[in-house]
């Protein structure tokens, strides 16, 4: 108790809150820009914690995490350009009730969900750590087959035309996770000698170009007036009872899936957020309703992905294996400061990591404060005329394609996808499934082959491990619930199985 | 909304020209600096491994030690890809001025035989060795083979049916397995894992696999936490932070492997930065927070003035080149368009 | 049901989906030669399979287009003049990325701003060129400042000897 109470105290001070606050504000900017990611920011500061004590570096560092990951989905709600990975789903929602006038009320609802699965997930990380961590060491490549694979039939809830196109634009989106440099062999595929390609197609402007720029050839396509977005409902930011009580079972579920899957080594928010949107829609009654704009599916994806941050830090801080790419970079804070991640930890450091779990706290309504700042000023931004907002998107973009490798090779594939995604949407290929393939694809098949390696060519693997078995049992199931039921009975070729949009 | 009145185009006409004067500022003042003294301006290293990683850690402790030697701000630009590929191929084009240096790993021994670029070390200008990282094999805690000699002898009895998490072809923690099978003269069952912070030796934390290749650093964390341990490292001697862990020669395989962090210069640079740049890093690496680092990581202490790099980088290649060439794992070149 | 045609988006885009996979299929047979002398399931699997699954979908949209009938209606006209604003757009893009290096990060962005916002009429000309000032500025503190991202500096400097 004592400790809890000294770590409170060194938490609350000013200087310690103000360095939390400029965390969050850095990670919530940095998220929303596209190109440039939390993890990036939390790589270029890290140096500089050098210098600061290892509480203070942690906060500022903590701080960013979070943010970092909620701001990704202010850009997806007001631009469908996911500011980040891991609000690639945000957008299938997001961004419909954005175009309805409602920007305010997505944003606000998206902030309020990070904030529920951050707090979730550092709750788990306080109280069921060690558990959760054995949990999340039993999951091997057999294991990590599966999930992926259920995440796969998310393609039923993602696909926003019809489902024939959308599993085209998802066995698209495998292939695209293809390129680059084979996971287990190393043999290197479609790279046509291009010395960037070798470790695939990087992320950062594949989203830029997908999302952002097929979106502004779009919208210069069409009469420029229809870009008049009609802002009702500013003063909303808060989500009202109502969205409240449809979202609460939501985020809770999403809360749950976004720990679990942040503690897998290898799997972080992205992932999170894919099969929470899955899970959700799936389940649901009406999953028509879904990429519509409707909150639950805001409320699923965003609970998951800042969850995962809690999620995360649980391997991380247990066993010292990071469970993502950027506790991989906070392990490098503490051992800049000679502190070890692991259960001696815990008995070195205790303090330590009670400052963490508080200042965690602290981080989740910090982000949230910029959060409701955002979701009442940033559709603002929106009503600028659109010859400025236009061009002011495509240098943002640009940059940030540049910006992600620091390579203006990057550009150019930006542009390539930009504009093959503009053609492949006016054939009635949309883009949401052709991600949910290129993330998942390369997991799938690295934990194939390395599943099979392990068994000496033997398949029954995937059924003989326990926790294999449920996630394929899982996919199987969700092939019964509506949102699959109601697509096939259509007949696959009908195009009328479509979700309306607006 | 269009400028028509001429008066207008005069406002634009000004006002262009005095904003793109102001913009274009902070490259003018950058230009302006002493032409003489070097270093004059900020220095790019270039590096091909993502931030968490090992060399991210060196480059996070030495870059600003260095700075303070050079008082001259040194910024470091990740350009990943292909194992070091493209920022190597980036620091070739560089110009040889001092501005632009690089960080490579054992990559630059490697890329070469491998096909994956077709230069290797001399196509630059190595002037500092730092450290380096010896490979280790690491068991699960409970696992029934308490040294080398009994694991290695297991694997015998079982051709290709031991697991061993290696990274995938190409990396130094996939030659060093090849190595420990060349000199024990077995065959594993090789599962591969993608990226650095060690995926294989969590991995064999969870029991997915029998052993695991990873440096001390690599395995420290599982080591305290106790789920893993190490039967053998593949250094000359003996680790001083972790002398319990006997090397793996002295328990008579002959596998001494390790990734060594060299820090590059474009060729043609001029000797006597080369010799600025030598005498900074030196003494950065001498500093008291760098020996701090080096030992916590469990990490080797190297000092190589740049003649001795370049003779060290032969001798590696010589050595990478035969584990690759013995492990088949050397791939023509023209396969790609 | 309009009458029957082969201007049908699903029938193009089946057949142009069926030569897209063929040509990866062909691709993969070059990963399969490469990886021979390993163990384990060929690199050249996967993307086949895929290939295979596109090849079967596109028939199947191949189907429902000669179902359809009639359906060749795009956003895409070549005779407004959005089409060239696009194009130019595209142009430019390309062009900022090729000239980057040799202009400079600052030239490059200020200017691409503000021709794009002057192109379509956001505001007029001395406003633009404040907005295309104030957009690069703010690039320049949050990505170079903050996140240390290394903008050319612009050979173009250097050959003038400054």
């Amino acid at each position: 108790m004592d400790v809890l109470f000294n770590a409170m105290g060194q938490v609350f001070q000013p200087h310690m809150v103000l360095i939390i606050l400029l965390g969050n504000f850095i990670g919530v900017v940095v998220g929303a820009l596209p190109g440039i990611t939390g993890s990036m920011a939390i790589a270029i500061l890290l140096p500089l914690t050098f210098s600061m004590s290892a509480a203070e570096g942690l906060m500022l560092l903590l701080g960013i995490y979070p943010g970092g990951i909620f701001g990704g989905s202010i850009a997806a709600i007001l631009l469908n350009l996911p500011g980040d990975p891991p609000a690639v789903m945000t957008t299938l929602d997001g961004y419909p009730m954005a175009q309805k006038g409602e920007a305010g009320r997505a944003i606000g609802l998206s902030t309020t969900a990070s904030l529920i699965g951050s707090l979730f997930g550092v709750l788990c990380l306080i109280v069921i750590a060690p558990m959760l961590a054995k949990f999340a060491l039993s999951f091997g490549p057999p294991e990590f087959f599966t999930l992926c694979v259920f995440g796969l039939s998310s393609i039923a809830a993602v696909a926003t035309k019809d489902l024939l196109t959308g599993f085209v634009a998802c066995c698209l989106g495998l292939l695209l996770g293809e390129v680059g440099m084979d996971p287990v062999f190393s043999v290197q595929r479609f790279t046509f000698g291009q010395v960037e390609l070798q470790s695939g197609i990087p992320f950062g402007p594949l989203i830029i170009g997908l999302f952002g720029l097929a979106e502004l050839f779009r919208q210069t396509l069409g009469p420029l007036e229809k870009l008049e977005l009609r802002m009702k409902q500013i003063r909303k930011v808060f989500p009202s009872w109502e969205d409240m009580k449809k979202c609460s079972t939501v985020m809770l579920r999403g809360s749950i899936i976004g720990t679990i899957i942040g503690a897998l080594p290898g799997a972080g928010a992205t992932i999170a957020a894919i099969i929470s949107y899955n899970v959700t829609a799936g389940m649901d009654k009406d999953p028509k309703r879904f990429g519509t704009g409707v909150p639950e599916g805001i409320a699923a994806p965003e609970s998951a992905n800042n969850a995962s941050v809690g999620g995360a830090l649980i391997p991380l801080l247990t066993l010292g294996i990071p469970g993502s790419t950027i506790t991989a970079i906070l392990i490098g804070a503490f051992m800049v400061h000679d502190i070890y991640p692991g259960p001696l930890l815990f008995v070195k450091h205790l303090d330590l990591v009670y400052v963490i779990f508080i200042g965690l706290i602290v981080a989740s309504f910090g982000f949230a404060l910029f959060g409701f700042l955002s979701a009442r000023f940033g559709p603002l931004v929106l009503k600028a005329p659109p010859g400025v907002i236009i061009p002011m998107i495509a240098i943002f973009c640009l940059v940030g394609a540049y910006s992600a490798r620091e390579n203006v090779w990057d550009i150019g594939l930006a542009v390539f996808f930009g504009v093959a995604a503009y053609f492949m949407g006016e054939f009635g290929i949309s883009t949401p499934p052709i991600i949910l393939g290129y993330v998942l694809g390369p997991l799938v098949e690295e934990n194939f082959r390395s599943s099979l390696k392990l068994s000496g060519g033997d398949p029954s693997i995937f059924v003989t491990r326990p926790i294999s078995l449920v996630c394929l049992l899982l996919t199987v199931v969700i092939l019964f619930y509506p949102v699959w039921r109601k697509r096939l009975s259509k007949g696959i070729l009908s195009d009328r199985g479509a979700m309306d949009k607006l | 909304m269009n400028a028509r009145i001429s008066g207008r185009n005069r406002k634009f006409f000004w006002a262009l020209l005095l904003a793109g004067i102001l913009v274009s500022l902070p490259v003018f003042d950058e230009c302006w600096a002493q032409k003489d003294a070097y270093p004059s301006r900020p220095i790019t290293l270039l590096t091909g491994w993502a931030a968490g990683g090992g060399t991210s850690l060196v480059l996070s402790i030495i870059t600003p030690l260095a700075e303070r030697q050079l008082k001259q701000q040194i910024v470091i630009s990740t350009k990943e890809g292909g194992s070091g590929a493209i920022s190597l191929t980036t620091l070739k084009r560089a110009k040889p001025d001092g501005y632009t240096i690089g960080i490579t790993t054992s990559a630059i021994n490697v890329h070469k035989f491998l096909g994956t670029l077709d230069f290797g070390y001399e196509a630059f200008e190595p002037f500092i060795a730092l450290n380096s990282d010896p490979g280790g094999i690491n068991v699960k805690i409970d696992a029934p083979w308490k040294n080398l000699k009994e694991f290695i002898e297991h694997a015998r009895k079982n051709p290709e049916k031991v697991s061993v998490a290696g990274s995938n072809p190409g990396s130094v923690t996939r030659l060093e397995l090849h190595r420990l099978e060349q000199a024990a003269g077995v065959l594993f069952n090789v599962i591969s894992f993608k990226g650095a912070a060690g995926p294989g030796v969590t991995s064999l934390a969870g029991g997915h696999v029998d052993a695991a290749i990873a440096t001390p650093l690599e395995s420290k964390a599982l080591r305290e936490a106790g789920k893993v341990r190490m039967l053998g490292v593949m250094s000359e001697e003996r680790l001083p932070h972790e002398s319990q862990i006997p090397t793996c020669k002295e328990q008579g395989f002959d596998v001494v492997m390790a990734t060594h962090r060299v820090l590059l210069a474009p060729k043609g640079t001029p000797p006597a930065i080369l010799k600025i740049l030598h005498e900074a890093f030196k003494k950065a690496a001498e500093s008291k927070e760098y020996d701090n680092f080096v030992k916590s990581q469990a990490s080797l202490k190297m000092y190589l003035t740049a003649e001795q790099t370049k003779e060290f980088l032969a001798k590696q290649d010589v050595l990478f080149k035969e584990v690759i060439e013995k492990a088949g794992l050397k791939l023509e070149k023209g396969k790609k368009k | 049901m309009g009458k029957k045609s082969f201007l049908n988006k699903d029938f193009v885009a089946g057949i142009l989906l069926i030569l897209f996979s063929l040509w990866v299929i062909a691709e993969a047979q070059e990963f399969r030669a490469a990886a021979e002398r390993f163990r384990g399931i060929s690199p050249a699997l996967f993307p086949t399979l895929l290939s295979l699954c596109i090849i079967l979908l596109a028939l199947l949209m191949i189907i429902r287009g000669l179902r359809k009938g009639y359906n060749w209606d795009f956003a895409l006209d070549l005779r407004k003049k959005y089409f060239y604003l696009t194009l130019g757009l595209v142009v430019a893009t390309i062009a900022y990325g090729l000239t980057m290096e040799f202009l400079g990060f600052f030239l490059v962005t200020f200017l691409y701003s503000l021709l794009f916002i002057i192109w379509m009429r956001g505001a007029p000309p001395f406003r633009a060129a404040i907005i295309a000032f104030a957009a690069t500025g703010l690039i320049y503190l949050v990505f170079h400042k903050l996140m240390l991202v290394p903008f050319p500096r612009g050979e173009i400097f250097e050959m003038l000897g400054m």
